[in-house]
């Protein structure tokens, strides 16, 4: 059980001129999964690498149990870190892979083996000892890599992209051994993904970056609840942003005056967001915040359908597409053409500053 | 062959099974393109050795000599002088060879690493590959002998009294002159293709290692060593094979007796009794078939301390 604080974690790449990570200050619970979520290229791996000792930080610090780690030398770190390739030793067999950090702590034959089986049992590999990686599929592959990485009891396991090279089948798969390891081990994990999805169903926290820079940092609801700028909302899947002004709880914009109880913001220029599965379509008795549009295209996704609306704006404002998630069978009901009624329900409406 | 496969054992296996009409007609792309090339190998290769057996057993038709035997082989085997010559050409080669291979590693080791002017330091370390190793004989003569360079900056510096004190490095017993001019060619041309393979290899597999514990040892000796051991046999096999079998550098730096085995052979070839011709290629065919069989053994014994 180990809490990792990471203050004003910084690093500069030599030759370049932007920071790949830039002051990002975060405290990750012990015993939780924390992701690192972000686009491709937004210092991810530049952060795991710093926590696991293999990149020098150009400036901040790094705190196990407030302790400052940033003079212990990777061997000694007690962190142990998976790789997006997983990276397994070719020239060593499946046990003689998982056995390697026990072999290096000069640990007795024996007991490397018998630990080395109790592992492969846990990430359900019997019996695959005397393969080689390159006789492995691929998520047999990333699995072998866990139960290395596990055998040794690491204060902290850093897991960078463990699910992106795997098929959809696969991922659920080994989703779920994370999942199921983690609780198991009750050990300190940081996991690497962009993607949002898979961040949100496996992780404790979420620490969003963009540009090596932190931009939200909370549990996976606040995204889709609480998002604090519209690239927050955008990333995970936010698609209806409309401006407004906002004068106490009532915001004027293109579709009217809509009511919200969101009071984050002060009184000036705010942009709306609501998510497409949250505005209403169809009948509705409500008075207010309501809209009236027209459905400019629908798609059927089997379990639910999909809409464009467009609506009118009023006051000279350019006309506004919402998007709009509804129930599969409501596909027959609004046929491209039809004018639909839209209700934005308040409690759903969140608000996030104007980006000038 | 041995060579352009192995340096790429530590990439992953990527190729797919082609269809068997397609595979044949790469291979007969193949033996075209390769053609001209292979077929003077081959009649080079083969025709040379062929030759040098019928020789070695007494086919001299240039002196009316057509009947075979195995007369020059058994001289040989009764002589002395052939087998201190063996013993000579093998400790030469090993000698140098394991000294060059040690030396090239440690250089690769410290060429890969980012370090200010490291370019410069490859490109200098690179310097010598084009050099002949006669001009590097040449340069050990100067430097090393009792009437060298060296020497005379002893006497000069008053570390000795006079040059011939200086200790023997070249024309001496244990072939010094011969094992530093071999190690100074060949640390370059083995460290070359080793830190090409070390690249190849990347960091990435000592990193895993290291966060799983492993010291800087035991990164080297677990992770990279295995793995860029196919390219630092490749390398040195081909240095073990030359220096086994080529005369310049022990000719010109060698005692005279004993001499290394392909002395011994040119001393035979270029005797102006013909009859000493079958005994001169026997040791060529021997020279052959000894670095064949000490590369097996060689191949085997490596890939197991590799694993
Ligand atoms: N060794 C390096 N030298 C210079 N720049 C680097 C180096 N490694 C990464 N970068 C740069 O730093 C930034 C962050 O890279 P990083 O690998 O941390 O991204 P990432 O979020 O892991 O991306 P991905 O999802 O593609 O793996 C990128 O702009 C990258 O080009
Ligand atoms: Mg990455």
């Amino acid at each position: 059980m180990t809490q990792v604080d990471l203050q004003k974690l910084t690093k500069i790449y030599p030759g370049s001129d932007s920071p790949a990570v830039h002051a990002l200050s975060l405290t990750m619970p012990s015993g939780r999964i924390t992701a690192l979520l972000g686009p491709s290229g937004c210092g991810k791996t530049t952060a795991l690498k710093m926590i696991a000792g293999l990149i020098t930080p150009s400036e901040g610090n790094i705190l196990f149990d407030g302790d400052s780690i940033v003079g212990v030398p990777t061997e000694k770190r007690e962190v142990v870190m998976a790789f997006q390739n997983h990276l397994l030793f070719p020239h060593m067999s499946v046990s003689q892979n998982v056995g390697f950090g026990l072999k290096m702590r000069g640990l007795d034959r024996h007991t490397i083996q018998r630990r080395v089986s109790e592992m492969l049992d846990l990430v359900r590999l019997p019996g695959l000892d005397d393969r080689r990686p390159h006789q492995l599929s691929g998520g047999q592959q990333q699995r072998v890599a866990l139960a290395r990485a596990l055998i040794v009891e690491p204060r902290v396991l850093l897991l960078d992209e463990p699910l992106s090279n795997l098929d959809a089948h696969l991922r659920g798969e080994m989703r779920e051994l994370i999942h199921d390891v983690q609780q198991q081990f009750k050990l300190t994990t940081i996991f690497v993904t962009h993607d949002q999805e898979e961040a949100v169903v496996l992780a404790d926290q979420i620490a969003l970056l963009f540009e090596g820079q932190l931009h939200q940092y909370g549990p996976p609801q606040a995204f889709y609840e609480r998002p604090l700028n519209e690239r927050v909302a955008r990333f995970f899947g936010g698609i209806n942003f409309i401006p407004g002004y906002k004068r106490g709880s009532v915001i004027e914009t293109g579709l009217g005056q809509l009511q919200c109880y969101s009071a984050a913001l002060s009184d000036g220029a705010v942009v709306v967001t609501i998510r497409p599965e949250n505005v209403a379509i169809g009948r509705n008795g409500s008075e207010i915040n309501v809209a009236h549009g027209r459905v400019e295209s629908s798609t059927y996704l089997g379990t639910h359908a999909r809409f464009k609306v467009s609506v009118q704006a009023g006051n000279g404002h350019p006309p506004l597409v919402l998007e709009v998630v509804a129930d599969a069978s409501s596909i027959h009901l609004y046929p491209v053409g039809q004018t639909v009624k839209l209700y934005l329900p308040p409690e759903k409406i969140w608000l996030v500053p104007a980006e000038d | 062959m041995l060579f352009g496969q192995d340096i790429q054992v530590a990439k992953l296996p990527a190729n797919k099974p082609k269809p068997q009409s397609h595979r044949w007609r790469e291979r007969f792309q193949l033996i075209l393109m390769l053609g001209p090339a292979l077929s003077v190998i081959i009649f080079l290769f083969l025709g040379g050795l062929g030759l040098a057996v019928m020789q070695s057993l007494g086919y001299l038709p240039f002196i009316g000599q057509t009947e075979l035997s195995l007369d020059a082989y058994r001289s040989l085997l009764s002589r002395g002088e052939f087998y201190r010559s063996l013993l000579l050409s093998l400790w030469i080669s090993f000698v140098s060879t394991g000294g060059a291979t040690v030396l090239a590693v440690g250089a690769a080791l410290v060429l890969r690493q980012p370090f200010r002017g490291r370019r410069w330091a490859t490109f200098v370390f690179q310097l010598n590959l084009p050099i002949p190793h006669l001009v590097g004989a040449v340069g050990i003569l100067f430097l090393f002998s009792q009437s060298g360079f060296l020497a005379r900056l002893a006497y000069l510096g008053q570390l000795i009294d006079n040059p011939g004190d200086f200790p023997a490095l070249v024309f001496d017993r244990y072939a010094i002159g011969i094992i530093l001019e071999y190690v100074w060619k060949s640390t370059c041309f083995i460290g070359i293709i080793v830190l090409a393979v070390m690249q190849s290899v990347g960091e990435d597999y000592e990193q895993a290692a290291q966060t799983l514990g492993a010291n800087r040892w035991q990164r080297f000796r677990y992770v990279l060593l295995p793995l860029i051991m196919p390219g630092i046999l490749s390398a040195s096999i081909l240095v073990f094979a030359f220096t086994f079998g080529a005369f310049e550098v022990p000719l010109l730096l060698g005692q005279r007796y004993p001499s290394a085995l392909p002395v011994l052979a040119y001393r035979y070839y270029t005797d102006v009794d013909l009859n000493f011709r079958p005994e001169a290629m026997a040791v060529s065919v021997v020279i052959s078939v000894l670095v064949t069989v000490l590369i097996g053994v060689y191949v085997r014994l490596s890939r197991r301390l590799g694993d």
